[in-house]
Formats: C-alpha cells, sequence, structure tokens
C-alpha cells in the first residue's frame, strides 16, 4: 500500500519513470501477499472483507495496464491512487482473521464466481475514474474511452451474476432468493444496462448522464461489496464475511 | 426502446426496494399481481423488440441477448408458483414449488411441508428414507465441513437408488431437486431436507447461457483487433 502510495506520489510530482517501477514493485508485494494468504488459509482468499480487497488490490495493477495498452486509456495516476484506495480496507479497517470455508462455499462456482465479480468491479470502478475526468477536465474522448472500459467489465459483471445465480440454485435450493445482496448486485447491472440502452438511444449526444450513470453503478457496486457491513439489520444469505 | 429505457428503470428502483424489504417481503412483492402484469409486459417489450428493431436480428450477440432474456424471463415465470399450478393441471401432475421434509434415521415417508402461500403437507411420488445422518470435520479442527445425509429413494416398495445428499450436491430425481437444507443435533438426530420443483429451470439455464454467449460475443470478440473503437 505504501508502494501505491508513492508510486502515485512520484507519479503526480511527473516523475513517470520512477513511480511505474514502484507501482509495478507495489503490484509484486501486493501479490506475494495474496499468494501467502492464500497458503496460510488454505483456500483462495475470497472469503471475508479483508481477504476480498486484498485481491483487488492485486488486481489493480494488471487492470491498469491492459486499459492503457489495449484501450489507449489514461489515468495511470489514479491507479494508482485507487491501489491504496483499495488496500486501505485490508490494512487497517477489517481484521485479518481466517476461518476454514463453511459449507456452502466448498464448491467449484466459489473461485469463478467471485473472481468474475472482482476484476469487473475493478474494472467498473476505473470506468468511473475516466467518467469522472470527463466532468472535471475539458477530455473530449472521455465518453468514448469509459464506454470501452464498461464493456470490458459489462460481460464479467453478467458472468458474476449468471453463475452466481447457477450456484445458489445448488447450494441454496433457488436461483434467486430475492435476498437484498442479490437485489443490489441486480440493481448494479441493471444501471449498466440502462447506460448501455441510453447510450445507444442518444450515442454522445449527453455525455455528461452517459458519465453520470457509470458513476451511480459505481455506487450500486460500493453498496452492494459493503451492504452486509452497513446493514446488520437485513439478514441475507450472503453474510459469510462478516 | 423507450419503453426499454422505462422497464429498465422501473427494474433498477424496485430492487432496490426490494433490498431494503428484505428477502421474503421482496419475493412476495415481486411475485404480487401488479409486477405479474409487469413481467408480462417486459416479455412483450422484448418480443415486440425483434419487429421494431431489425438490429437487433442482424447483429448476433443483440440476438443472442435479447433471445436469453426472453428465455430467462420465461422460465422464471414456468417456475414460479402460478406456473407450476398451471402445469400441474395442463400435465396432470402434482408438483409443488419449494417444501421441507423432516427424517430420523430409518425413517421414510412421502410427505413434504409447504409453507408458502399456506402451511400444508403435499405428497411425493416416491418415498424418501434416511439411512444415516453424519457431520463431516475439517481433519484435526472443530470446523464443520459438511453435512451429510444417506437417503434411498423407495418407489413402489422397491429400493431405487442410495444417495449421499450434502450442501452443494444435492440430488435431482423424477423433476424435483433434493437438498441438505438443516438438522437437529438431539438424540435420535433428524435431518431436514429441502425439495424444490425444477420446473422451467432448464429453460433459465438456457436462457442464461445464451445471454452469456451474446454479451461476450459483442462486447469483447465481436470488432475485430482489441481496440473497441468504432
Amino acid at each position: 500500500m505504501f508502494l501505491y502510495l508513492s508510486a502515485f506520489i512520484f507519479s503526480a510530482l511527473d516523475r513517470k519513470k520512477i513511480a511505474k517501477t514502484i507501482f509495478a514493485v507495489g503490484f509484486l508485494s501486493a501479490f506475494a501477499a495474496f499468494i501467502c494468504r492464500w497458503f496460510d488459509a488454505a483456500h483462495i482468499p475470497f472469503q471475508n472483507m479483508f481477504e476480498i480487497f486484498l485481491s483487488m488490490g492485486v488486481l489493480i495493477y494488471p487492470i491498469s495496464i491492459f486499459c492503457k495498452r489495449k484501450l489507449a486509456a489514461p489515468g495511470q495516476t489514479f491507479d494508482m491512487l485507487l491501489g491504496v484506495v483499495l488496500l486501505f480496507p485490508a490494512g487497517f479497517i477489517f481484521t485479518a482473521g481466517k476461518q476454514m470455508l463453511p459449507p456452502a462455499l466448498q464448491s467449484p462456482f466459489f473461485i469463478p464466481h467471485i473472481a468474475a465479480y472482482l476484476i469487473a468491479y475493478v474494472i467498473m470502478t476505473k470506468a468511473a475514474l475516466t467518467a469522472f475526468r470527463g466532468f472535471s477536465t475539458h477530455a473530449p474522448d472521455s465518453d468514448e474511452l469509459t464506454y470501452n472500459i464498461v464493456s470490458l467489465g459489462f460481460p464479467l459483471l453478467t458472468l458474476g451474476l449468471v453463475l452466481g445465480s447457477w450456484w445458489g440454485k445448488i447450494a441454496w435450493g433457488d436461483y434467486w432468493a430475492w435476498d437484498p445482496k442479490e437485489l443490489w448486485s441486480l440493481a448494479t447491472w441493471l444501471i449498466y444496462l440502462f447506460y448501455f440502452h441510453f447510450r445507444s438511444i442518444f450515442g454522445k449526444k449527453y455525455p455528461k448522464i452517459n458519465n453520470s450513470l457509470v458513476l451511480a453503478g459505481l455506487a450500486a457496486i460500493i453498496i452492494t461489496l459493503l451492504w452486509v457491513n452497513l446493514s446488520r439489520l437485513f439478514p441475507g444469505l450472503h453474510n459469510y464475511a462478516s | 426502446m423507450w419503453f426499454g429505457l422505462w422497464a429498465i428503470s422501473q427494474l433498477i428502483v424496485l430492487s432496490i426496494i426490494g433490498a431494503f424489504f428484505g428477502a421474503e417481503k421482496a419475493k412476495m412483492l415481486f411475485n404480487s399481481p401488479p409486477l405479474i402484469f409487469f413481467w408480462f409486459l417486459l416479455l412483450f417489450l422484448l418480443i415486440a423488440g425483434f419487429f421494431t428493431y431489425p438490429k437487433l436480428i442482424k447483429s448476433p450477440g443483440l440476438l443472442l441477448m435479447h433471445l436469453g432474456g426472453i428465455f430467462i424471463l420465461i422460465g422464471g415465470m414456468a417456475g414460479s408458483r402460478f406456473g407450476i399450478e398451471l402445469t400441474n393441471k395442463l400435465f396432470n401432475q402434482q408438483k409443488f414449488q419449494n417444501g421441507f421434509m423432516a427424517l430420523y434415521e430409518n425413517q421414510s415417508q412421502n410427505k413434504v411441508l409447504i409453507e408458502d402461500p399456506v402451511e400444508e403437507y403435499k405428497q411425493l411420488p416416491f418415498d424418501i428414507k434416511l439411512r444415516n445422518f453424519r457431520i463431516e470435520y475439517y481433519p484435526n479442527e472443530n470446523n464443520i465441513k459438511n453435512y451429510c445425509s444417506d437417503i434411498t429413494i423407495i418407489q413402489n416398495a422397491k429400493d431405487l437408488l442410495n444417495a449421499s445428499i450434502k450442501v452443494n450436491h444435492p440430488l435431482h430425481f423424477a423433476g424435483f431437486h433434493i437438498y441438505q437444507y438443516s438438522y437437529s443435533p438431539q438424540t435420535p438426530p433428524y435431518t431436514v431436507l429441502q425439495i424444490a420443483a425444477d420446473n422451467g429451470l432448464y429453460i433459465v439455464y438456457t436462457g442464461y447461457f445464451l445471454f452469456c454467449l451474446g454479451v461476450f460475443w459483442h462486447f469483447w470478440f465481436r470488432r475485430t483487433g482489441a481496440n473497441h473503437v468504432h
């Protein structure tokens, strides 16, 4: 985390080369922590909030590089800061206690369901940063870039939802249980679905509305991810992380 | 398309409201008469879309996604309580959406407790016998690894098959899925199995498959080259 932070500071100070190197070293150390945790907990670190945020902190680097090389998306400086934001909760908010997997989580669906979601979430966060750039600075390509990044993440978001539903049928007896977390994840998915339909009607006529929808998507993701912690008042099936 | 936009926005609002209700009330909301009307309207919009927008048929990705949506809706309807009541009448079946059965070891029965919409017992076309219930632990630890019911399916007084039902390993038999649901640690112990009809399930799965195929094709592989530039 401190490596990501210093990468961000160097990058913000326009020392791009040093920043890039530190960002890479930061990724390697986060990845090493991920692997250690995997051995230590005896399962892939996807179970509690500590493990989820650690995994997302690992994912930011490859996604940042991929978006830059393949989609020509700028904003590496902010990706470094995003790395800090993602690792901060793992370091200072959530406790690192490890548990064995309860019976319901022992399934071949455990890894793909959560991996698809985490990759999609990090990509959508990156998309929201690009959309935000469209508001703050004069960036005429922001709308197009945001669309491309959302297009990259949406299939994975869909895959996560479908795998979760399929798994639900096998573990809980129904492919859809109207559980609060399910409904928030559905709302998230629908917001991006709305974005695509809206954009296919109006194109780039209202870039601010397009970009606002992507920001709304991120807000929904944050609520979905933290729902269990935000509301202990609403018990649901997904409460494995608490 | 305007209608599509309206329908999606309604669903967003409803899902968020539903999330505040908790699962049970949300389920009631989404199965209430106004929502049933909404689901049919959505289905109609999806089908009408093919006639209004030729693009939906010409582009394979869009076609697969919207077809997938239609399958998921039809499958969901077929698996709902009303859908099951309708197919029961049409095909002279005795199926039910969801119910529970408690069994002591060496007990066998076919009665299933239905909780929704009213508490009542229904009968399965076969008997389930619990041979043995056990809890598996992680080696050298007190953490529970799994709950396991060894059962035998009995039909016409004949033992048809033996199976072990665990969490994440249900048994599929005669149009029902049978799940390990709960247990009681008292002596003698009993297990609680959940029994759910598979009506519409494979239609929904087909829809999922079509949608996923379409979404990846449309957004990832459609254009040549990795750059998604128009």
